[in-house]
C-alpha cells in the first residue's frame, strides 16, 4: 500500500515515537549534555540580579553602608559577563546539535530513498517524498531547538524563581506555588477550547484551499460554462466559514495569552500587601520585597511559554511518524552474487509471468504471459510489438526493477533475484526513449559524475558514437551546462549523448529503447551509425522502431498482449506473412510515418 | 481608532502599576522625597498607612483585571481585523482570478497562484495582526516608560538607559548580517530540494546506472554545505540574543549601582528605585524586536505587491452587444493564432464555414492545431487575426456569456469536479442561469438522466450504489477514463446547445459505446452544429465535411469517401487504422 499521509494533529506526547527520535541526538551526548548543563548555570545565573538588588537594599540602601556596595556590584558585571558567555555557547551548540542531526537525518532519507524499489516509486508522489525531506525535516529541528531546549529552560527558569522565593520568604513561596495551578488550568482550558477551533479551522481552510486549487486547474470549464458567478461565491462562503472557526480560536487565544499578565498583576498585589505588612512587623526585610516585586513578573512569561512550545512539540510529533514511515520502508530486495570479471552475457527469459499489481491467479491483469526467450552472448534480439504489448516490461525485468511473480529472468544463467542490484546493473546499458539529462555539464552527463574518469574518456565515447558532432558545435564544448537552466538539447541529441554514456559505462549487455520522436535526418544517421556500433561485440536487447535495427537483428521477437507471437529472423518472419508482417506495414515504411 | 484606543488605555495602565508600587512602598518605608511628588496618583490616601497600602493593591489588582480585559479587547481587535481584511483580500483575489483571461493560466503555475491565494495573504494577516499591533505597543512603552523615568529623575534615567542606543546599533547590523545569512541559507537548500527532486524523478537512470553510491556523495556534499552555512548564520544570531541580554543587564547594573548610590544618599526614594528597575526591564523587549519588525513589514509589502500584480491583470473582455438567439452557423476567415512569444503560427490563414445544423470533422495529428481552432470559438482563445463569426457576427462583438451560453464544449482531458455526478452535469446549466442550484428539482433530474442517457453514461451510474449523488474524484470515485468523457459529454449535451465541440473527447472511450454515443447525438444534433475533433477515423466518417490538418493550415478536405480516393495523408491514415484494427482483432 501506498504511504498514507499521517493525519494526526497534536495527540500528545508519543513517549516510543519521542525516544526514537532521541536516538539521532545521541552522536552529539556531549554537546547535548553540555547545552542542558550551561542552559541550567545560565538561567540560574539570570536570576541573581534581583537576589543582588536584595544584598543592595538590606545590606547597603537602608543602613546607608556604601562599603562593599561596589564589590556587589563588579560580582553583578561579573555574573553578566559569565552569562553571555553561557548564552552564547548554549545557542550556539543548540542550533549546531540541531543542524547536525538534521543533517543526520536528511541524509538518513536520502539514502535509504536510493535503496527503495522502483514500485514505492510509482505509486508515491514526488511531492509527498519532498515534504518528508524538508519541511518534516525542519519541523523535527524546531522540536529540538524551540522545542526540548526552550523547555529545559523555561522550566529550570521557573523552577529557580521559585526556589529562590521559597529562600526569601516561605510563606510567599507558598502563595507563588498556588499561582502555578491555575496557569496550568488555564493553559490546559485554552489547549481543549482552542483544540476543536483550529482543527476545524484547519479542515475548513484545507477545502477552500482544494476547491481553489480545483477550479484554478479547471477555469477552462468553469469559464466555458459560464460557471464564474457560482464558483466565486462558493468560494466566498468556504472563506466566510473559514474566518468564522478562525475568529473562534482567536478569540480563546486573545483572552488566554495576556492571562499571565493578570496572574502576575494579582500576584504583585498580594505580594505588596504581605510584604509590607510582614515588614511592619519586622518579620521580612525591605530587599526581599524589591526582589519579589521583580521576580512575580518573570515568572509567568516562561509557564506561557511551555504551553507554546507543548504545540510545537506536538506538530513535530507528526512529522517524526511520517518521517520514520518512510525511513521503515522495506528496501529494495536483493541477492549477493557478483560476477567476477566480464560476464558473458548470456540472457534468459523462463516462462516469465509479470503483473504490476497483485498475482490473482487468472484474473490478474497479467503484462506478460508465460514469456521465454534466451539472447547468446553477443547475439542481438529486436523486440517488436504495438503500444502496450509489454516491450518496455521485458527492459524492466531485465533490470530487475521490478521482480516477476512466475518463472526467472537470468543472466549468465544466474537469476537475477540473487545478483547484487547494483553489480547487475552496472553491466547493463540502458538507453531509454527519453533521456534524462542531469543538472551538470554535457561531460558530467556523460561520465555520470564519475571522478575517476578521464577528460581523454570522455572525448573518446562522445566521438566514437557521433555526440561529438553536436557537442563541439556548442559554445562551452563539453563545458556546456545543460538541464533546467543550460541549453536545450533536442531528443536526437539526448539520444547520442546517452549512447556515449552507455559506451562510456562499457557494459556487457546492451537495453535499448529507441526513440520515436522526430529526428532529423542527419542525426538519424548519426544515430544509426552509432546503434550498430555499440551492438558490435555486446549481447543486445532493443525495442525496435527503425526498420534498420530490426532488419539487422539476429532474431526478431514479436510481442503481442504480453504473449511472445513470433520469433525468428526478419526475412523468415516477413514470409510467414503473420503479425511481424503487419506490423512491418504498419510501423517501418520509414519515410512517410505521419 | 478602536484598536488604538485600547492599546493606549493597556499600556498606560501597565505603565502606572510600577508608579503604584513606587508609591506605596514610598508609604510603607515612610520616606518621600520633594520633587517627585508630582508623579503621585491623584488618590485620597488615608492617614494610615497599612489602609493606604491596602487601597493600592487594591487598585493593582483591580488593574490587573481591567488591563487584561482591555488587553483582550484590543488583542481581539486586532486579531479580527486583521482575519478579516485576510478574508477580504482573498475573497478579492479569487473573484478576480475567474475573470481573467485563460492565457493569462497559461503563462502561470498553479502553485504559484496558490501560493500567492495561501502565503502572501497570510503574510499581510500576520504583519497587521503581530508586527504592527506590537510596533505601535513597542513605541508606546518606550516613550511612556522615558517620559515617566525621565519625570522622576531624568540624570539616572539617562544613565541607566546609555546601553540602549548600542543595542539599537547592534540590532540594525546584526539585522543585516543576518538577512543575508539566510538568503545564503535559502539558496544552499534551494539547491538541495533541487538536488532531491532531480534525484526522485532520475530514479529509474539512477538504479540503471548503479549511481546510488555517487547521488548519495553528491546529496552529503550539498547537506554538508548548508550546515556550514547555516553555521555562519547560527554564529550571528548566537552572539545576538546574549549581547541583547547582556546590554539589558548593563542597565540594570548602571541602576543598582547609580541608583543605589541616591538611595543611599537618600536622594532616591526606594520605591522611585523599585519602580526604575521595572521600567528598565520593560524598555528591552521592544528594542530587540525592532529587527523582527522591519522583516516582517517588508516580508509583508512583498506579499501585497505580489498579490497586487494578480489584481491588476485586466479580466477578459467579456464581450459587448445585444442577447439574441443563436442559430448556429460557424465561419472562419483567414484565422492565424500563435501562441505569444511563439514565432511559428499554430493555425495560419484557415478560413471555412459551416451551415447551421451541419457537423464538421476534424482530423490531424498531434500538435496540428485542431484543439486550438476549437477553442477560438468560445473565445477561450483569441485569433491573432482574422476572425471568427457565428450566424455572421464577429465573436468578439457578441456577449461572452451569450456566446458560450450556445456552445457545449467537450474538452479533451474531460476535466470534472471533486462533487456529485449531478452538480458536475448541472454545472451545464450554468450559463444564462445563475441559479442553477434552484431550479426545480424535477426539471433538473430529467434534464440529468436525460443527458446522461444520450452519454451512455446512466449504465454505469446504474452500478454505482450512490447513483447520481456519487462523489467524484480523490474523496469519492474515481472513474474510469471513458467515464469521465461521458460524464463532461453529458454536461455539454444538458444545455442542449446550438454548438457541440467535441475536441477528441471520446479517445477513451471503447468503439461500441462510441457508436451508440454518436447515434444518440446524431438525434438531438439534426438541427444542431457540431464540430468533431477526433483522431478515430470511425468517428468522423459520417461527418458532412472533413478537414485535415497540417502545420496550422487545410491541407485536405471533404467526405469521408472523397478524401479516401484522394489517397492523401487522410487515405494513409485510414488504411494505418483499419491494419492497426486487424492487428487488434488477432
Amino acid at each position: 500500500m501506498a504511504p498514507e499521509e499521517s493525519t494526526r494533529n497534536g495527540r500528545g506526547l508519543d513517549l516510543r515515537v519521542l525516544g526514537r527520535l532521541l536516538l539521532y541526538l545521541r552522536p552529539y551526548a556531549p554537546w547535548v549534555g553540555m547545552t542542558l548543563l550551561f542552559i541550567t548555570i545560565g538561567s540560574l545565573a539570570r536570576q541573581a540580579g534581583p537576589l543582588l538588588t536584595k544584598f543592595a537594599v538590606d545590606d547597603h540602601f537602608r543602613p546607608g553602608i556604601k562599603d562593599g556596595f561596589g564589590t556587589l556590584i563588579l560580582i553583578y558585571m561579573g555574573l553578566l559577563v559569565l552569562q553571555f558567555g553561557l548564552g552564547y555557547f548554549e545557542s550556539w551548540a543548540t542550533n549546531m546539535v540541531g543542524q547536525w542531526a538534521m543533517r543526520d537525518v536528511r541524509q538518513l532519507l536520502f539514502n535509504h530513498l536510493q535503496r527503495l524499489p522502483l514500485r514505492f516509486f510509482d505509486r508515491t508522489p514526488i511531492g509527498r517524498l519532498m515534504a518528508r525531506n524538508t519541511s518534516d525535516v525542519d519541523a523535527l529541528n524546531e522540536l529540538f531547538t524551540d522545542g526540548l531546549v526552550a523547555l529545559v529552560s523555561d522550566i529550570v527558569t521557573v523552577t529557580t524563581i521559585l526556589g529562590l522565593i521559597f529562600y526569601m520568604d516561605v510563606h510567599m513561596g507558598l502563595l507563588t506555588t498556588i499561582c502555578l495551578p491555575l496557569s496550568f488550568l488555564a493553559t490546559v482550558w485554552l489547549q481543549r477550547v482552542t483544540y476543536g477551533a483550529y482543527q476545524e479551522a484547519r479542515t475548513r481552510f484545507a477545502s477552500f484551499a482544494a476547491s481553489l486549487q480545483e477550479a484554478i486547474s479547471g477555469m477552462e470549464v468553469v469559464q466555458l460554462f459560464g460557471s464564474e458567478d457560482r464558483r466565486s461565491r462558493g468560494f466566498a462562503d468556504s472563506n466566510d466559514r473559514y474566518l468564522t472557526a478562525r475568529l473562534l480560536a482567536s478569540k480563546y487565544h486573545s483572552a488566554y495569552f495576556p492571562s499571565m499578565e493578570l496572574w502576575g498583576g494579582l500576584l504583585l498585589a498580594v505580594t505588596l500587601w504581605y510584604g509590607t505588612g510582614q515588614i511592619t512587623q519586622q518579620q521580612m526585610e525591605w530587599g526581599v520585597l524589591v526582589a519579589m516585586l521583580q521576580y512575580v513578573p518573570r515568572f509567568f512569561m516562561p509557564l506561557r511559554d511551555i504551553a507554546e512550545r507543548y504545540a510545537t512539540v506536538q506538530t513535530a510529533m507528526a512529522s517524526a511518524e511520517r518521517i520514520f514511515e518512510l525511513v521503515d520502508t522495506e528496501p529494495e530486495a536483493g541477492g549477493t552474487h557478483m560476477a567476477a570479471g566480464q560476464l558473458q552475457g548470456h540472457v534468459e527469459f523462463r516462462h516469465v509471468w509479470f503483473t504490476y499489481g497483485e498475482d490473482h491467479g487468472d484474473d490478474a491483469e497479467w503484462i506478460l504471459r508465460d514469456v521465454s526467450f534466451t539472447v547468446a552472448p553477443g547475439q542481438s534480439l529486436a523486440i517488436v510489438g504495438a503500444t502496450g504489448a509489454g516491450k518496455s516490461t521485458v527492459v524492466s525485468l531485465l533490470c530487475r526493477f521490478y521482480e516477476v511473480q512466475r518463472g526467472a529472468v537470468l543472466i549468465d544463467g544466474i537469476d537475477v533475484k540473487d545478483w547484487d542490484a547494483r553489480d547487475l546493473r552496472r553491466r547493463i546499458g540502458l538507453v531509454h526513449q527519453d533521456v534524462f539529462l542531469f543538472a551538470g555539464t554535457i561531460g558530467d552527463n556523460i561520465s555520470l559524475g564519475d571522478p575517476q574518469m578521464s577528460r581523454e574518456r570522455i572525448e573518446t565515447v562522445a566521438r566514437d558514437t557521433n555526440a561529438d558532432r553536436f557537442v563541439l558545435r556548442l559554445p562551452q564544448g563539453f563545458e556546456q551546462p545543460v538541464g533546467e537552466r543550460g541549453v536545450s538539447l533536442s531528443s536526437g541529441q539526448r539520444q547520442l549523448l546517452s549512447f556515449a554514456r552507455v559506451l562510456a559505462a562499457d557494459p556487457e549487455i546492451l537495453v535499448l529503447d529507441e526513440a520515436t520522436a522526430n529526428i532529423d535526418t542527419e542525426t538519424e544517421m548519426w544515430i544509426q551509425d552509432a546503434v550498430s556500433r555499440l551492438m558490435q561485440k555486446r549481447t543486445s536487447l532493443v525495442i525496435a522502431h527503425r526498420l534498420s535495427t530490426v532488419r539487422t537483428a539476429d532474431t526478431i521477437l514479436v510481442l503481442h498482449h504480453g504473449q511472445v507471437r513470433e520469433m525468428g529472423p526478419h526475412d523468415e518472419l516477413l514470409a510467414q506473412q503473420g503479425l511481424y508482417y503487419r506490423l512491418h506495414q504498419l510501423q517501418f515504411n520509414e519515410g512517410d510515418r505521419p | 481608532m478602536l484598536g488604538l484606543l485600547l492599546l493606549l488605555v493597556v499600556q498606560s495602565i501597565t505603565t502606572a502599576l510600577p508608579l503604584l508600587l513606587k508609591q506605596a512602598i514610598d508609604v510603607a518605608n515612610g520616606s518621600a522625597i520633594e520633587g517627585t511628588d508630582k508623579l503621585t496618583l491623584p488618590l485620597k490616601l488615608p492617614a494610615d498607612p497599612r489602609d493606604a497600602i491596602a487601597l493600592f493593591c487594591w487598585v493593582i489588582a483591580a488593574l490587573a483585571v481591567i488591563g487584561w480585559a482591555v488587553n483582550f479587547g484590543m488583542r481581539w481587535y486586532f486579531t479580527s481585523v486583521s482575519r478579516r481584511v485576510e478574508a477580504d483580500i482573498r475573497r478579492a483575489y479569487v473573484e478576480h482570478l475567474v475573470r481573467l483571461p485563460l492565457r493569462f493560466f497559461h503563462e502561470r503555475r498553479v502553485g504559484d497562484l496558490m501560493s500567492r491565494a495561501i502565503n502572501d495573504v497570510e503574510a499581510i494577516q500576520r504583519f497587521l495582526h503581530q508586527a504592527f499591533r506590537m510596533t505601535l505597543t513597542g513605541l508606546l512603552t518606550f516613550f511612556l516608560s522615558l517620559t515617566v523615568m525621565c519625570l522622576i529623575d531624568w540624570k539616572l534615567a539617562l544613565l541607566s538607559l546609555a546601553p540602549m542606543p548600542i543595542m539599537v546599533l547592534a540590532t540594525n547590523a546584526v539585522a543585516g548580517r543576518v538577512r543575508d545569512g539566510y538568503r545564503l541559507v535559502q539558496e544552499q537548500f534551494a539547491t538541495m530540494t533541487t538536488r532531491i527532486q532531480e534525484n526522485l524523478s532520475g530514479m529509474r537512470v539512477v538504479k540503471a546506472n548503479a549511481l546510488e553510491p555517487r547521488q548519495i556523495d553528491g546529496f552529503a556534499r550539498l547537506n554538508e554545505q548548508y550546515v556550514e552555512r547555516n553555521r555562519a548564520l547560527v554564529v550571528v544570531r548566537s552572539l545576538f540574543f546574549p549581547f541583547t541580554g547582556f546590554l539589558n543587564g548593563i542597565s540594570m547594573v548602571v541602576l543598582l549601582w547609580l541608583g543605589g548610590l541616591r538611595v543611599i544618599d537618600e536622594s532616591l526614594t526606594l520605591g522611585a528605585f523599585v519602580a526604575f528597575n521595572a521600567y528598565v526591564i520593560r524598555m528591552s523587549r521592544p528594542l530587540m524586536m525592532l529587527g523582527r519588525m522591519v522583516d516582517e513589514y517588508q516580508r509583508a509589502v512583498a506579499s501585497l505587491a505580489r498579490i497586487e500584480a494578480i489584481l491588476q491583470y485586466p479580466p477578459e473582455d467579456r464581450g459587448s452587444g445585444s442577447d439574441r438567439e443563436i442559430v448556429g452557423e460557424v465561419e472562419l476567415r483567414h484565422v492565424s493564432f500563435a501562441f505569444p512569444g511563439d514565432e511559428t503560427p499554430v493555425l495560419d490563414d484557415i478560413s471555412l464555414r459551416i451551415p447551421a445544423g451541419d457537423t464538421l470533422a476534424i482530423v490531424g495529428r498531434v500538435g496540428s492545431g485542431k484543439s486550438v481552432l476549437a477553442r477560438l470559438l468560445p473565445r477561450l482563445l483569441e485569433p491573432t487575426s482574422g476572425e471568427v463569426l457565428v450566424d455572421g457576427t464577429p465573436v468578439s462583438a457578441m456577449p461572452v456569456a451569450a456566446l458560450r451560453g450556445a456552445i457545449g464544449f467537450v474538452p479533451q482531458d474531460s476535466f470534472l469536479f471533486s462533487e456529485t455526478i449531478r452538480e458536475n452535469l448541472l454545472i451545464g446549466l450554468d450559463a444564462g442561469n445563475p441559479k442553477a442550484d434552484d431550479i426545480a428539482p424535477p426539471d433538473s433530474t430529467q434534464a440529468v438522466a436525460w443527458a446522461a442517457e444520450i452519454s451512455q453514461l446512466a449504465g454505469d451510474l446504474a452500478d454505482f450504489p450512490a447513483g447520481y449523488e456519487t462523489l467524484v474524484g480523490e474523496r469519492g470515485v474515481t472513474l474510469s477514463g471513458g467515464q469521465k468523457q461521458r460524464a463532461a459529454l453529458a454536461r455539454a449535451v444538458i444545455r442542449e446547445p446550438r454548438i457541440l465541440i467535441l475536441d477528441d473527447a471520446l479517445a477513451s472511450v471503447d468503439t461500441h459505446t462510441e457508436e451508440r454515443i454518436l447515434e444518440g447525438l446524431r438525434g438531438i444534433m439534426r438541427s444542431r452544429t457540431t464540430i468533431i475533433i477526433a483522431h478515430r477515423l470511425s468517428t468522423v466518417r459520417d461527418a458532412d465535411h472533413i478537414i485535415l490538418l497540417e502545420g496550422g493550415r487545410i491541407a485536405e478536405s471533404g467526405t469521408h469517401d472523397e478524401l479516401v480516393a484522394l489517397a492523401g495523408l487522410y487515405a494513409d491514415m485510414h488504411r494505418r487504422q483499419s491494419l492497426n484494427q486487424e492487428l487488434g482483432d488477432l
